[in-house]
């Protein structure tokens, strides 16, 4: 069997009623991302934010998605806050990571609330530089645990890693252990969140039957080029 | 899934994408293939196109583990080389042990595959008749494969 590879004509402009429904999912993407920001350490510090922290003035109280239409936090956003670069986060990355033993009072609420799920690492390969970035949980991206008996009906193969490379362990104020957070590449730590695998898991899951949940419907959304056999 | 969660965490690159082809081979009810970018697909294809004697040959474990050596596994990736993993909390020794219940001897299905003819146009859908979707991203630079999977 020979498929033809057609790719559908590059769409150059989208329809008004689409460019209006795009524009305003984004706002109201960016609008929950900064309700999130506006309570943790990032916001009170970062150098970048300095501007967009006196034009809102007191604390603000983190705010629903209906208040978008009378609300002046995305408007001060776009004024007040330049473009940024891995530079502007790296300091708080590395409060983290570069701690031997982080302390909950130090990163918790670090660039978005609670503690991150993951530490997500770049290849490296611009920049000379591994970059590394907190992956905040979010309840969108969880699945059905490793060992949950709800196995997907149909065979799939999937190519990935799962490996770890090292995982920072946060501690209180008595050195009680509050979380191990893992340190992998993006794809790695992603599958191990969604699947519930923690850092000492590995030798549980070792000998067990692989799976994944099925994501294939929300993977429509990300999918840049789906190839069907028929 | 067709592989068990032993072979997401083998130490290398290669062998990685040899037990995950091999697991796949092994269950002709395979319907779907996923991998983060084009590129792990591509060279499945090319690893099973390469090393497919050595697969279906009765499927014997310990052939493919000497084979893959679980870090020096040819064939000589055209785009593997760009992802090389070192780390694994397991020694070596032990993959055996994990693969080794997932290893039954499959007479019927080595027959049934040394019927294809490896290669020739549609032979991904011999081996796997229920394959429906092979999902990746083919867009940008990863649309260099896209000629070959479609081929297949």
């Amino acid at each position: 069997m020979n498929i033809s590879y057609d790719p559908p004509q590059s769409l150059l402009a989208l329809t008004l009623e689409l460019k209006e429904s795009s524009e305003r999912r984004a706002k109201i993407n960016l609008f929950r991302v900064l309700s999130k920001l506006l309570g943790t350490i990032f916001f009170q510090e970062a150098q970048a934010l300095a501007t967009l922290r006196d034009a809102l003035g007191d604390v603000y109280t983190p705010l629903l998605p209906d208040d978008l239409e009378n609300h002046e936090l995305l408007d001060k956003f776009f004024t007040c806050v330049p473009f940024t670069t891995y530079e502007d986060y790296q300091l708080f990355v590395s409060r983290l990571l570069d701690s031997k033993l982080p302390r909950l009072s130090d990163v918790n609420n670090l660039l978005s609330p609670g503690l991150p799920a993951y530490i997500a690492r770049t290849s490296g390969t611009t920049g000379g530089q591994l970059k590394y970035f907190l992956k905040y949980p979010d309840s969108l991206y969880l699945g059905p645990r490793w060992d949950s008996p709800d196995v997907p009906g149909f065979k799939r193969c999937q190519f990935t890693l799962i490996h770890l490379n090292r995982w920072k362990t946060v501690v209180d104020d008595n050195d009680n252990i509050i979380q191990d957070i893992p340190v992998s590449i993006s794809s790695s730590g992603r599958i191990r969140h969604s699947l519930g695998i923690g850092p000492m898991d590995d030798e549980k899951i070792i000998d067990k039957k692989g799976w994944r949940a099925n994501f294939l419907a929300m993977s429509y959304v990300h999918m840049k080029l789906k190839i069907l056999h028929s | 899934m067709t592989s068990p969660f032993a072979v997401w965490l083998l130490p290398s690159y290669h062998a990685n994408i040899f037990m995950t082809t091999l697991f796949a081979v092994i269950d002709p009810s395979l319907s779907v293939i996923e991998s983060t970018y084009s590129t792990l697909v591509y060279d499945a294809i090319y690893t099973l196109e390469e090393h497919w004697d050595t697969m279906i040959d009765g499927f014997k474990l310990e052939l493919c583990l000497k084979f893959t050596n679980l870090v020096n596994i040819g064939p000589t990736s055209r785009y593997g080389a760009l992802i090389s993993i070192k780390f694994s909390p397991f020694p070596a020794y032990r993959w055996n042990f994990y693969f080794q219940e997932y290893f039954k001897p499959h007479p019927d299905r080595a027959q049934e595959l040394r019927k294809i003819e490896k290669g020739a146009e549609g032979w991904l859908k011999r081996v796997w008749p229920s394959l429906t979707v092979i999902k990746a991203t083919f867009g940008c630079i990863y649309a260099a494969p896209v000629p070959k999977v479609c081929s297949i």
